[in-house]
């Protein structure tokens, strides 16, 4: 993975003094908070709830080892010895102290993180599939294009006071794991009938309170071209977002008000006339930055693994485990190992210092100390030998990592809501905490099969409502949380937007009206047909009956 | 039982919630607070707010709805009663604070 | 007002600004809207963009001009960012390019690197030190090809030679 050359730690560590200076005049007084806020925030030091809230950026969801103790270590000294992975690859501290930020800054410095740009209206962490460089049917690791992305947008002087934030999300495989069609810019990297590699551009796509799906504005453009291509559709988007209203100033807006055609022109004709970077400096720049993610030594090894199958067969847990939470690897032999962070009746995404420094010390033992972090809020170890699973299984299991859940009902992405956020509606925690609950017998959710629940506790949906096979959003109505329902969403490469069932449910009644879904799917289902399939043929109808026609 | 405001704030240093009490010290217990229950006493407590936010002790100061009943003060709002007891959740290695029980027993 | 200069000077600003119904003042240098342009001015000319031009579309003769003032009616609308870069690039300006409006000390390092030469600063809010500070608070930059140095520095080190 990459690792900071001197440019990269200097440009950090300056910019870490520079916020202990400004976090010193704020407490002296010198700026004010309305001064003072625009400076945190890009920093990425909200105001929350309950208190400060840092957000540290994990760039396209990739650490090692070393990163991930220390995440541990400054949940311990500066905080309540946990953390909070976000469906944005990121990581959240709910509890930290102004005083203490630029010591926790330094201390990310020194292990070549920061938490720029993890708010504030510019462009934010960019985001990648959390198995890149490892999945079986990938083109090519999209995560030298992300680096240089992050690189290029780190205060990135033209576009720092953008109209509003901005997301990249970045994917270098056929099977959609990024949801690049619901990011400002998505890019799909895919190859042209000569062979060569280029990129998909799709722009304006997103969610919040007018999910839309991204369009292409560009089939193919040639890897090099990209920055000067970005900086194009940037700087329309800086001149021409809206200004005036800031739930219409995302540039999802701008294309629909402007019209994706005519939007398209505009980036052409600003892309014709602006000068670009020397295409020779960003290819010798790529290649650079491609050098460290070179794959490590893989040992060549059997596909036929009897010891594993042993296992498998002495232990049906394990072996589900393998089923569920073990994605192919393009090397054979190996495996990629996804970690859930939901147990059942836990918190999606949260996780301890302890269980941090456990997956820090399984990524050294069994995977070239890398870890990802994958936006449905779980962990990844992209590297492990199958003959390793057994033993990291262990481990995990005894360190309540161990759930046989990814990709299935138990795996819920919710957002902090109410409890933490001070935007929330109604709170999600509990409700992702009561659904799992429900829903926490094994054998059960691998009958029920891929079904993805993502709760948001407001319309600015950073649970992932719209695109959840189920997704539950919760609100406010005269003082009292309650919970509306949409079917159908998806965020893969057939991506859709749920549509809305009905009235919605009380706390009480969410998990009952989850397993009357559920249970009307297994009455209807075709064989071997998914949730999302059957919800496709059948629509909402009769989901709707069994939910709330009179009894 | 009375109603009426109480103003709220977050702790400049450190970010935590903090209520106004009637001495003007700032407490992290709601039951702590002043209540203004004539809208008069509100705006004066508002007024206090933002002499407070200029000696840069505290930040974000605003009123609150709430309820006194005997020794307990309860906001009117969800959203409030959460800020003022921490989160529902029994987050990991901390457990949910007492008042908890009350805020949601209110809720319900 | 002080007058900020991208190397730390401060000075006294000579220029006089003429509003849209005002004659032009029989010498000295002045500065008028866009609007008002093309115009015969007693001593050099500069004039003032509103910030929601699209400058590189504009078809602005910037030959005569010794002066453009680009604005930051608040300090989060960066549009003029856009502005400045398009003036540098797009129509190769090499005159003084101003910013005024609302500006913070944190902004400067931006603004400098996009082009802008001088800052009417409009306030007494912050200790001189804070905006000359400011300017040499980060002095490393990724982006590629904006000011008139050219290359990125950061880029220009790793691939020198
Ligand atoms: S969706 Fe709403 S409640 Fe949830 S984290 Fe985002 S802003 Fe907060």
């Amino acid at each position: 993975m990459y690792r900071y050359d001197e440019f990269d730690q200097t440009f950090v560590d300056q910019r870490v003094e520079q916020f202990r200076s400004q976090t010193s005049r704020r407490l002296s007084g010198e700026l004010t908070e309305e001064e003072f806020k625009p400076i945190r925030l890009m920093n990425g030091l909200y105001l929350q709830l309950h208190g400060y809230m840092l957000r540290v950026a994990i760039p396209y969801g990739t650490l090692n080892a070393l990163q991930m103790r220390t995440l541990a270590d400054i949940s311990e000294t500066y905080d309540k010895g946990y953390g909070h992975f976000t469906t944005r690859q990121n990581i959240q501290y709910n509890w930290p102290k102004l005083e203490d930020t630029p010591d926790i800054l330094a201390d990310l410095a020194s292990v070549e993180m920061h938490a720029i740009q993890t708010s504030g209206n510019c462009i934010r962490n960019v985001t990648a599939d959390h198995w890149a460089g490892v999945a079986a049917d990938e083109l090519a690791d999209p995560r030298p294009v992300a680096e240089l992305i992050r690189q290029w947008s780190s205060l990135h002087p033209e576009f720092s006071f953008l109209p509003r934030k901005f997301k990249v999300a970045v994917t270098g495989a056929p099977a959609d794991r990024a949801a690049v069609k619901f990011h400002d810019i998505g890019l799909r990297m895919h190859l042209n009938d000569a062979g060569e590699r280029g990129w998909e551009v799709i722009v304006g796509g997103g969610q919040g309170r007018t999910p839309m799906v991204g369009v292409t504005v560009r089939e193919f453009l040639p890897e090099e071209e990209l920055l000067g291509y970005l900086e194009a559709i940037m700087r329309v988007y800086n001149l021409f977002g809206r200004r005036d209203n800031k739930y219409k100033a995302r540039i999802k807006i701008l294309i629909h008000e402007t019209g994706a055609e005519e939007f398209s022109r505009l980036v052409e004709e600003e892309y014709a006339r602006a000068p670009r970077p020397s295409v020779e400096v960003e290819r010798k720049e790529l290649d650079r930055i491609s050098a460290y993610f070179a794959p490590p030594q893989y040992e060549t090894l059997s596909a036929l693994q009897p010891d594993l199958e042993g296992r498998k067969l002495e232990n049906p847990e394990f072996a589900r485990w393998v089923r569920t939470n073990v994605g192919a690897h393009r090397v054979t032999g190996y495996g990629i190992v996804n970690i859930s962070l939901k147990p059942a009746g836990g918190i999606p995404g949260d996780a301890t210092a302890e269980q941090m420094r456990t997956v820090a010390d399984l990524a050294e033992r069994f995977s070239h100390s890398e870890i990802r972090v994958s936006h449905h809020q779980n962990l990844v170890l992209p590297d492990v030998k199958l003959s390793d699973l057994h033993e990291i299984w262990t481990v995990l299991s005894a360190d309540g990592m161990g759930e046989a859940n990814i990709g299935l009902l138990g795996d819920i992405i919710a957002c902090p809501g109410l409890d933490y956020c001070a935007l929330a509606t109604a709170r999600s925690i509990p409700i992702a905490q009561s659904i799992s609950r429900q829903f926490s017998d094994p054998s059960r959710l691998e009958d029920i099969g891929p079904l993805r629940v993502n709760i948001s506790g407001c319309i600015n949906a950073c649970g992932h409502h719209h695109v959840g096979h189920i997704g539950i959003l919760g609100l406010e109505k005269k003082g009292k949380e309650f919970y509306q329902v949409t079917l159908g969403g998806h965020s893969g490469t057939d991506a859709s937007i749920g549509g809305v069932l009905g009235k919605g449910f009380s706390e009480d009644e969410i998990a009952g009206a989850i397993e009357t879904i559920v249970d009307t799917y297994l009455g209807i289902r075709g064989d071997s047909e998914s949730f999302l399939e059957c919800i496709r043929r059948v629509g909402t109808p009769p989901f709707k009956e069994a939910l709330y026609a009179p009894a | 039982m009375d109603h009426g405001h109480v103003l709220t704030a977050n702790r400049l240093s450190d970010g935590i919630v903090v209520f106004l009490t009637a001495t003007s010290a700032w407490s992290e217990q709601i039951d702590e607070a002043v209540l203004a229950r004539e809208p008069l006493a509100a705006a004066a407590l508002e007024k206090r707010g933002v002499e407070f936010e200029e000696t840069n002790l505290v930040t974000g100061a605003y009123l609150i709805e709430a309820e006194r009943q005997g020794a307990a003060i309860t906001p009117t709002r969800v959203r409030e009663r959460i800020r003022a007891c921490g989160p529902t959740v029994a987050y990991l290695g901390v457990h949910t604070p007492p008042c908890h029980a009350q805020a949601t027993a209110v809720a319900a | 007002m002080p007058l900020l200069e991208r190397n730390g000077q401060i000075s006294d600003d000579l220029w006089i600004a003429v509003g849209d119904d005002e004659d032009l003042p029989a010498q000295g240098d002045t500065i008028v809207s866009y609007g008002r342009l093309p115009l015969d001015a007693p001593g050099r000319l500069g004039i003032s963009l509103s910030n929601d031009l699209d400058v590189g579309g504009l078809d602005l003769q910037v030959d005569g001009l010794s002066l453009i003032v680009l604005n930051f009616p608040s300090f989060a609308d960066g549009r003029a960012y856009s502005q400045a870069r398009a003036l540098r690039q797009d129509l190769d300006y090499s005159g003084e390019l101003r910013a005024t409006g609302h500006l913070l000390p944190d902004q400067l390092g931006f603004m400098v690197e996009v082009g802008f030469d001088s800052f009417d600063l409009q306030t007494d809010r912050f200790p001189v030190e804070r905006w000359t500070e400011a300017l040499e608070a980060v002095t490393l930059t990724y982006h590629r090809h904006l000011s008139r140095t050219g290359q990125s520095p950061i880029i220009a080190a790793r691939h020198a030679g």
